[in-house]
This record gives C-alpha cells, sequence and structure tokens, in this order.
C-alpha cells in the first residue's frame, strides 16, 4: 500500500493581501490571494491552508468576501484559520466552501474544548484542526507562544495536543516559528516525538526549503507538509513566482 | 438538467461549485416532494451519522428518498457520509442508516499511532468488481473519513481503496452510487467523475 502524502501551500492573509514572514515578523508582499489560490488550484495543489495572520490579534471582521471569491474556484481542500472563536464564525466559514477550520488563539479560550466539540459534532472531526505555535528557548525547551510572540505557554504540549484530539480535534498543525520563512528544515526531531503521540494527522509548518527538507519531515512523521515561502520564492534573490509540485505523485 | 442536492446544513457549497464548473446547474433543497420527483439527487453528508440522519428523518427526507430511488431510471449519489448513510448502521452512531444497500460502518482501527485516523489525504482507486458505470484508469481522489463500509455484497464495490485494509472508495447498486471520497475537491478527477454521473 503506497500512502499519498500532502504537500500543502500556506498563504498568510494580511489585510486581504498576501504576506510571507520570517520569524512571523517582517511581513513580505507576495500578491493577490485570488490570483494564488488560482495558480495553486490550476497545479494541482493536494490542498491549501490560508491564513489570516491579523485576524485574531485586531479583532478584525474576518472578509468572507473574499473567502467566498477564492473558493468559487478552488477544486481541493481548503482549511482556513483566524479569528475564529466561536461556532456561528466556523458555520459562517463553512457556509462558504471551506472544509476545514484551523483554531489557534481560541485554544486559550476558557470554552475551547467547547468550541471543539461543537465544531466537530455538527461538522465532523476531521474539519477541525488546531494549530500551535512552538518555539525552542535558548536552553532547548519548547514552549507555545501567542501570535505576536508576547506570551509563553508552559505546558506539557504533547498532552495539551491529546486533550484537543479527545474534544474533537481531527487534525494537528505544527508551526515552528523559529523556521518561519528560514527555507533550512524543520524540527524533525520534534516532528517525530509529537507523531508517535497522536493518532491523528500531522502537518508540520515552516522551514520548508527543498524537496529534500519535505522529505525529511514525512520520514520523521509528518503526514502531510506545509510550506510558504518555498512555493512563492524563487532563485537566490527570492523573486516571487508561484510554483507547486507535490514530488511523490507520478503520472 | 439540474442536480438537487440534499441540504445537510453543512458544508455544501463546493459540490454546487464544481457541478458549476461542469456545466450543470444545481440546487440545494429540503423539500421532500421536490426530491421525489428529481432525475438526480446528490446526498452529501455532514458531520457525524446519527446527526446526518436525524436532519434527514426531522424533515422526511429519509423517506422521500426511499421513494426516489424506486422510479430506477433516476440516480442517487451519497458522498462521504452521505455514502454512509445509506447502508444499514454505523459504529459512529445508534440511528439506523437508510438500509439502501445491506452492510455496515465501522471504524478503521490502527495501533500504536501508525496509521492516523482520519484517512485523510489524496488516494488511488482499484477497480473490484466488473460492472461499473465508472471508467476510471489510475484516478486518484480526496479523502478525509474515520469510518468505512462493510458490504455484504462484494460484487456492489466496483472500486476499491486501500488505507490499512481494503474498502469501498464506490459502491453501485442498481440507480444507488456512493463515493466515499470527495469528487468536489478532487480537481480534474473529480470533475471527470461529476462529468461520468452528469451523463449517466
Amino acid at each position: 500500500m503506497k500512502i499519498l502524502k500532502r504537500i500543502i501551500p500556506v498563504l498568510l492573509l494580511h489585510n486581504d493581501l498576501l504576506y510571507k514572514t520570517k520569524k512571523f515578523t517582517n511581513p513580505k508582499y507576495i500578491g493577490d490571494p485570488i490570483n494564488a489560490v488560482k495558480i495553486f488550484n490550476e497545479k494541482g495543489a493536494d490542498e491549501i491552508i490560508i491564513l489570516d495572520i491579523l485576524a485574531s490579534k485586531q479583532q478584525k471582521k474576518i472578509n468572507f468576501d473574499l473567502l467566498e471569491s477564492i473558493l468559487s474556484e478552488c477544486f481541493m481542500p481548503v482549511c482556513y484559520g483566524g479569528g475564529i472563536n466561536d461556532l456561528s464564525t466556523a458555520k459562517k466559514i463553512f457556509d462558504i466552501g471551506v472544509e476545514k477550520v484551523s483554531i489557534k488563539s481560541a485554544l486559550f479560550n476558557k470554552n475551547s474544548h467547547k468550541l471543539i466539540r461543537d465544531i466537530s459534532n455538527i461538522y465532523g472531526s476531521q474539519s477541525v484542526v488546531v494549530c500551535i505555535d512552538i518555539k525552542k528557548n535558548f536552553f532547548g525547551k519548547y514552549y507555545i507562544v501567542s501570535n505576536d510572540l508576547s506570551k509563553k505557554y508552559n505546558i506539557d504540549i504533547i498532552n495539551f495536543i491529546k486533550l484537543l484530539i479527545e474534544s474533537g480535534a481531527g487534525e494537528i498543525l505544527i508551526q515552528f516559528v523559529d523556521n518561519d520563512g528560514m527555507m533550512n528544515g524543520q524540527d524533525i526531531n520534534y516532528i517525530n516525538k509529537i507523531s508517535k503521540n497522536i493518532s491523528v494527522p500531522l502537518i508540520s509548518l515552516g522551514g520548508i526549503g527543498s524537496e529534500d527538507n519535505i522529505e525529511k519531515s514525512f520520514n520523521f512523521g509528518a503526514n502531510a507538509v506545509a510550506a510558504g515561502s518555498f512555493f512563492v520564492f524563487n532563485g537566490p534573490h527570492k523573486a516571487v513566482l508561484i510554483s507547486y509540485k507535490n514530488f511523490l505523485i507520478e503520472e | 438538467m439540474t442536480i438537487l442536492i440534499i441540504n445537510q446544513k453543512g458544508n455544501i457549497k463546493s459540490i454546487s461549485n464544481m457541478l458549476l464548473k461542469c456545466s450543470v446547474n444545481s440546487k440545494i433543497t429540503e423539500d421532500p416532494s421536490e426530491i421525489i420527483n428529481a432525475n438526480k439527487v446528490i446526498l452529501p453528508g455532514v458531520g457525524s451519522f446519527d446527526y446526518a440522519m436525524n436532519f434527514l428523518k426531522e424533515n422526511k427526507l429519509d423517506e422521500a428518498i426511499k421513494i426516489f430511488i424506486r422510479k430506477k431510471t433516476n440516480y442517487l449519489l451519497g458522498i462521504c457520509l452521505g455514502m454512509q448513510l445509506l447502508f444499514e448502521d454505523s459504529e459512529e452512531g445508534v440511528e439506523k442508516g437508510l438500509g439502501l444497500i445491506k452492510g455496515n460502518i465501522i471504524k478503521f482501527k490502527s495501533n500504536n499511532n501508525a496509521f492516523k485516523i482520519p484517512h485523510m489525504g489524496w488516494n488511488y482507486v482499484e477497480k473490484n468488481s466488473p460492472i461499473s458505470k465508472f471508467n476510471l484508469i489510475k484516478q486518484r481522489f480526496y479523502f478525509a473519513h474515520s469510518y468505512y463500509a462493510k458490504i455484504k455484497n462484494d460484487n456492489l464495490n466496483s472500486y476499491t481503496s486501500n488505507y490499512i485494509e481494503k474498502f469501498p472508495a464506490i459502491v453501485e447498486h442498481d440507480n444507488i452510487l456512493g463515493f466515499q471520497f470527495h469528487p468536489e475537491k478532487s480537481h480534474i478527477y473529480g470533475k471527470n467523475i461529476l462529468n461520468e454521473f452528469i451523463k449517466l
């Protein structure tokens, strides 16, 4: 049995335009999201993840119209994250035609487990992704951090994830903050540690710069590998050029 | 031709988007009389087995579906959970399914987290029965499910896929069809098979 592993482009929305960050800072303008998703769709991307990096930070309203335009020409699974902190917002996102919602900031709200349970009861656990931003400190200890990196949560990460899965999370998106935009590979040992301990698919994000990096993450337990810079920058001067190929699929 | 999509109070917009891409109009409905008189009906599935079955029953859509398929010249297509609802029951819930195809829905089982559940992502389908309305050669589709069908009559399982074990990817029982994958999210492959369904 050959399992096709997913390679997933990640697009960051910032005031309705596409940006790419480095270590969660220095957003660089990439282009128009509708056009970018169209290109990924034409190139047959396995799936796509769209994250609004300001939606929860600034309590900004989600631009449902923009999402709807993006979705109308999108014939691959779409995961959206950013500003989803209650069931009615999640419902609006699903109504547009999104398959999966990614929950991140709301994980630290009081009713986080209820939110995940409610969404998974109505839409199925395969539609609930929890996103966790991880940073390693000087002493090699791993922390979950908030969007703006201002908060560190000193908790048992594996246990935290396991409880979210028990509540109904169907997929875990791990984001390595230190590797974001660096294109130097992912933290494969940490991928391995999480993968061994969870029952649902793991998507690793942050640090992919080559097919070799992707293969390594797969070999160490990632079920899907997600990347931003790798699909939007090209050449030594990092010119913006959208490309995509799942090198594991022969056709 | 207009294809009816049975409302499931969830994510079904992507199905009408794909049908539009196939140049076919669709209409989302929860009106039993409209379903009975239709030519082609899609039963999507959103959420859990019981949630979906209860929704069908509350709106008398289960009865409408049963009357609809008696005509035999029309087609019902269940997608993902919608396919699972065609069977007798499911390990996911306590409600009875529509019972249009004999068999049960069971959960994938994996030891030591070796295989992640849900089965999520692209997978190939392989021909299992010589009789099928679809002609697929080395096609792949997008799957997202934790449960799969144990079908009584293997002849009704036209295409299988493989994750932990072989399971039905397409079931065909006269005018009752089911896809375990999501054609609406499977790029050109999904478009092609929906086109085949449209032409039936």
